[in-house]
């Protein structure tokens, strides 16, 4: 199943694209300059005062995922350099049905936000390690850590039971979407990923650190606002109204809270807070948000695109969303 | 100048710029204020990334003209990075005001705890938070606020269906992580003659409309306050509140 493209090849390929246009250094100069000297000009003076929200969040959402992401990309140029594919290998079993849940749970040790996991994910796959348990690691880090389940706890008082749903929830939709990615997948999908190792040779390892940090950076950083910009935008034209206006209904209630997951794109310690708030809807419903929202949004599907392909991103997000909120609901049912 | 200079150089703007919004305290406008300090982290982080050597500006080579073919592929998405940059130089957006309320207000639930006593009056009112006050005002079955003067801070929203004649809603947004996951909490106030503008930030001392505690209401009605002072101020930092909940 597996391809088996070499690093030769792979270089080849990435040497044999075609050159794109140049941007030009003192373009950004000349902008960045520009910008400082009328800095300020355009505010107060935006338009509908809509865009004056949607400038506010966008920022937010971007300012807010910055830490995240450099930890993610340290993390991801520190596997590039230190962890060699050898010794990756025999951390993880090579059975997917073992390794997809070690993965998941190793996922737990990493207190971050999803867009630390994102690169992280990536790079795993092209150190090597099975696309599967590397995807479960992926879906599994944001959703089950500690700080996450504190802020979980913390939002919903009295009620540890929404905690322990949440983490069920979560791990089980990791797993699961891993170990279904490693049957009916396709493997394929995630070479883009594993094509990127081309350049990183052995020996050099600052080299290999800075260079997979900063090519991480650019690619899930440029996504990122890609995805900063479209939640932005959802939470600015779609009134919350509109979701609770279905909040009676059990079956749409849960698909509606799933889609607001999906549009919201909050950060993982945070969104127990605004399913707290979202009082109008049974737990098992705001159960879905939770186990939603970490899995898929679409800042998440935009940073996927970049790490792993669009391709890849259309197929994965659907995958996620229903087996998330499935699992949410069975588990909301069993212990809610 | 090389492609990958250009873009050293786009991480050295984004990194200074994000260090800018960390130094000047702008970040709060848009995040926790645990998170500032890890922001001031990664802007470090990031313009580093854009400066050393081998790759960075402070390369001796151009890294285009290295045998070894380190050189990886730039995709094109990430000069958008200079979005951000841009956005936050030119519009420097402001923290969240009343045009984002729109169906973010929220009642926060009451603890199964006992209220706290309230805290001594300063200056002849008892100051508090908006998230205390409001959830005093809604969930406290004594009533600890019955009766009581009480000084907040908040701005104007416009008044909704149900809030009565003239009046407005004293605003505060609250935050947990970042702007994007903020809730509106509302208090509605009466009494106050002198017509105000949208956004202004105000202290408004007063005291509360008694009304039966909504125990078991998931989304009851903001409070009302009938307010005796109001006193325009400037925009408080930080802008927000961080915690909706007030008893654990």
């Amino acid at each position: 199943m597996r391809s088996t493209l070499g690093p030769g090849e792979a270089a080849q390929e990435v040497a044999s694209r075609e050159p794109r246009r140049r941007v030009d250094g003192r373009l950004i100069v000349l902008l960045v300059v520009v910008a400082l000297y009328s800095r300020g000009t355009l505010t107060g003076s935006l338009n509908p005062v809509a865009l004056r929200t949607w400038t506010t969040v966008f920022v937010a959402i971007v300012v807010q995922a910055l830490p995240f992401l450099v930890l993610g990309v340290l993390v991801s140029g520190a596997i590039t350099a230190l962890v060699s594919p050898a010794v990756l290998a025999r951390l993880l079993p090579k059975s997917p049905v073992l390794a997809v849940p070690s993965a998941a749970l190793a996922g737990a040790a990493l207190p971050g936000c999803e867009c630390a996991s994102v690169p992280i994910a990536g790079r795993l796959c092209a150190r090597g390690v099975q696309p599967a348990a590397a995807l479960a690691f992926m879906l599994a880090a944001p959703a089950v850590n500690p700080v996450v389940l504190v802020a979980t706890a913390v939002a919903f008082p009295g009620q540890p039971q929404m905690v322990a749903a949440r983490f069920c929830g979560s791990l089980l939709t990791s797993v699961t979407v891993g170990l279904l990615w490693s049957r009916v997948g396709d493997q394929r999908l995630v070479e883009r990923a594993r094509r990127r190792v081309a350049g990183a040779g052995d020996g050099a390892r600052w080299l290999a650190f800075s260079s997979a940090a900063r090519h991480d950076l650019w690619d899930a950083g440029g996504w990122l606002v890609v995805g900063a910009a479209a939640a932005a935008t959802l939470q600015v034209l779609v009134p919350r109204s509109l979701v609770l206006a279905v909040a009676d209904h059990p079956g749409l209630a849960a698909l509606a809270l799933g889609g607001l997951a999906v549009g919201l794109a909050i950060c993982s310690e945070a969104d127990a807070f605004v399913a707290a708030s979202l009082r109008e809807f049974s737990l098992a419903a705001r159960l879905v948000f939770l186990v939603v929202g970490p899995a898929v949004d679409v800042k998440l599907i935009a940073m996927q695109s970049g790490v792993f392909g669009r391709r890849f991103a259309a197929r994965f997000a659907p995958l996620a969303f229903a087996v998330a909120v499935g699992w949410a609901l069975v588990v909301g049912r069993v212990l809610l | 100048v090389s492609e990958e200079q250009t873009g050293s150089l786009l991480l050295v703007v984004l990194g200074a710029t994000v260090v800018w919004l960390w130094w000047s305290g702008q970040a709060l406008n848009y995040v926790r204020p645990g998170l500032v300090t890890w922001l001031g982290v990664g802007g470090v982080v990031v313009g580093l990334l854009g400066l050393l050597p081998p790759l960075g500006l402070l390369a001796k080579h151009p890294p285009n003209a290295d045998p070894g073919g380190h050189h990886q592929h730039r995709g094109r998405v990430g000069w958008l990075l200079l979005v951000p940059v841009l956005v936050v130089l030119l519009v420097q957006p402001a923290a969240l005001g009343s045009y984002a309320v729109a169906s973010r207000t929220v009642v926060p639930g009451g603890g199964d705890g006992e209220y706290p006593p309230l805290n001594a009056p300063v200056r002849g009112a008892v100051p508090m938070s908006m998230a205390e006050f409001v959830t005093r005002a809604v969930r406290d079955p004594d009533q600890s606020l019955t009766g009581v003067r009480v000084r907040l801070t908040g701005f104007v929203a416009p008044s909704e269906r149900g809030d009565g004649d003239g009046g407005y809603r004293l605003t505060r947004f609250v935050i947990f992580c970042c702007a994007a996951d903020a809730e509106a909490l509302q208090a509605v106030v009466r009494g106050d003659r002198t017509p105000r503008a949208r956004d202004q930030w105000l202290e408004v001392e007063g005291t509360w409309v008694p009304r039966p505690a909504a125990l078991d209401d998931p989304i009851p009605p903001p409070p009302v306050l009938t307010a005796d002072l109001v006193r325009p101020v400037a925009p408080p930092r930080p802008p927000y509140e961080y915690s909706a909940m007030f008893t654990g």
